[in-house]
């Protein structure tokens, strides 16, 4: 089972993808992480992931990526790791 | 997009640019009030003393009041530069600058030196403070196109405030040893392109991609267009002095500002999700009108006798003024002030234990409702055309008038009700930590 859930945020104009970001956090089980196409660097979504308990990796190319886990989630944490080949 | 420079942590607090944003609105309803009062003969002659009254009171109290606090606000957030004690700053340079503008329009008015002398003493003590606290941030801030036409803009308003402020002594009848005409010309020219279509210029290539999800500008226009314009003004300034190359140096600046404006309305045409936006309508609007304005401009190349209508300086200024800068400005104030508003509760939001289920807080479109800005927007343009058609029909100046003061109304009532939102909300939040 893919241990990926996608959110596709790169079309929405601030504050939609903060706010969207937000409400699909709480629905990652255990394992998942989330995996986000966004525009640009989404500076104040940092404080609030940490905040909430959150680590994540963000990748700036054409488009912007983040992998969002729990941060105790090790499962997670290694699919991310797996997946970036870090 | 410099999108790395986004220092959103540093942003100062809300008051910082919003004192400025509430305030010129009302500016604006005190320009409708002059064109009301005057009537007509407002419109006729540039150096009518009631005609000052009315382009300082928009080019002061609207335009520079709205982009002195959008610098204050996009310093420390685009550049990363703390400015020193924020809410010090902000109130004096807003007390200075509002009492400023009022003194100045009031000694335009009644052609009384007294009120001039004291807009002179206030408008200095503003713009020394202002130049002395952003000329060292942006000394320090980091290389980048923004903060390079943040210079160039703030260096562009020092020469127009310096031969302002010369000009004030003219009128005082401190010195009388210039011929006024050329200074002025240049006067505005340095407020109207170096300050404002340079820094709107700058700020566009951050804000339209980002809050009209457009692609981004080219590099090259990023990187080159605001210097070339600098130059361009610096070479127009010396082509007046000595009376060459005026045409040429016209065509350049005219060219530039043309390219910004198809290349603003291309990116708009491209964009990537194609919804309804009233910030849109402000921008093309905008653009379209720079275009009209440069137009009609460069058309007294080919027909010099244009320029000597009495139509033409009104024309002109309406254009590029109620044409382009004020709606630009509006259509920024409705972006930049919902966000900020959101921003801040967000960031207040965080220091609540769990940010996610405590307080709902308002999205930028429930901040300001669409339709309101829309509905705002539209009586604006009515008022705008028959402001250009009272030019020749002045028994419409009055209808005119009337849509304006709606619609300045309007605006102030969307922007206030967007600070009610924010407190209400910022109320609850705190209620909910305590």
């Amino acid at each position: 089972m893919l241990a990926e859930y996608s959110l596709d945020v790169s079309l929405l104009e601030p504050c939609e993808p903060l706010e969207r970001i937000l409400a699909a956090l709480p629905q990652l089980p255990t394992g998942h992480y989330l995996h986000i196409l966004h525009r640009m660097e989404p500076h104040p979504l940092y404080p609030i992931l940490k905040q909430l308990g959150y680590a994540w990796i963000t990748q700036v190319g054409q488009q912007v990526e983040l992998f969002i886990w729990q941060q105790d989630d090790h499962q997670a944490e290694q699919s991310v790791k797996t997946l970036l080949k870090i | 997009m410099n999108v790395a420079n986004l220092a959103l942590q540093q942003t100062p607090p809300l008051s910082v640019p919003l004192r400025f944003f509430l305030t010129a609105p009302l500016f604006g309803l005190f320009a409708c009030s002059l064109l009301m009062y005057y009537g007509p003969p407002i419109l006729l002659n540039r150096w009518n003393f009631a005609t000052l009254a009315l382009t300082h009171s928009l080019t002061l109290g609207v335009m520079t009041m709205v982009m002195m606090g959008a610098l204050l606000q996009l310093l420390p957030v685009l550049a990363g530069v703390t400015i020193p004690k924020p809410k010090w700053v902000s109130t004096f340079l807003h007390a200075l600058l509002t009492t400023g503008t009022l003194s100045l329009t009031l000694g335009f008015m009644l052609n009384y030196s007294l009120y001039l002398t004291i807009g002179l003493v206030l408008l200095s003590l503003t713009f020394i403070l202002f130049f002395a606290i952003i000329g060292y941030c942006l000394i320090k801030v980091v290389h980048s196109h923004i903060t390079i036409a943040m210079r160039l803009a703030v260096f562009s308003l020092f020469i127009c405030v310096s031969l302002g402020l010369i000009l004030l002594l003219f009128l005082t009848q401190y010195t009388t040893v210039f011929d006024p005409a050329i200074f002025t010309n240049l006067h505005l020219i340095w407020g109207l392109i170096g300050w404002a279509a340079l820094l709107i210029t700058g700020i566009a290539y951050q804000v339209v991609p980002m809050f009209q999800i457009t692609p981004q500008y080219p590099q090259l226009i990023t990187r080159w267009l605001v210097p070339a314009l600098f130059i361009s003004l610096l070479l127009f300034t010396l082509s007046n002095l000595t009376g060459y190359f005026t045409s040429i140096t016209t065509i350049l600046l005219s060219l530039e500002l043309s390219l910004f404006a198809l290349i603003t309305l291309s990116i708009q045409k491209r964009r990537l999700r194609k919804l309804p936006d009233v910030t849109l309508n402000f921008w093309r609007f905008g653009m379209i009108h720079l275009l009209l304005s440069i137009l009609l401009s460069t058309l007294t190349l080919i027909w010099q006798p244009l320029a000597t209508k009495a139509f033409y300086p009104t024309l002109l200024g309406i254009l590029f003024i109620g044409g382009f800068i004020l709606p630009v400005i509006q259509g920024m104030l409705y972006k930049i002030v919902p966000f900020l508003i959101w921003l801040h509760l967000q960031n207040q939001q965080l220091n609540v234990l769990n940010p996610i289920q405590l307080v709902k807080i308002p999205n930028m479109k429930q901040v300001i409702l669409d339709k309101q800005a829309r509905y705002q927007f539209w009586i604006y343009v009515s008022g705008f055309i028959l402001l250009i058609a009272a030019i020749w029909i002045t028994d419409l100046l009055y209808i005119s008038t009337t849509l304006l003061i709606i619609s300045f109304s309007g605006l102030a009532y969307n922007l206030y009700k967007a600070t009610w939102i924010y407190h209400s909300t910022s109320r609850q939040l705190h209620e909910a930590k305590s």
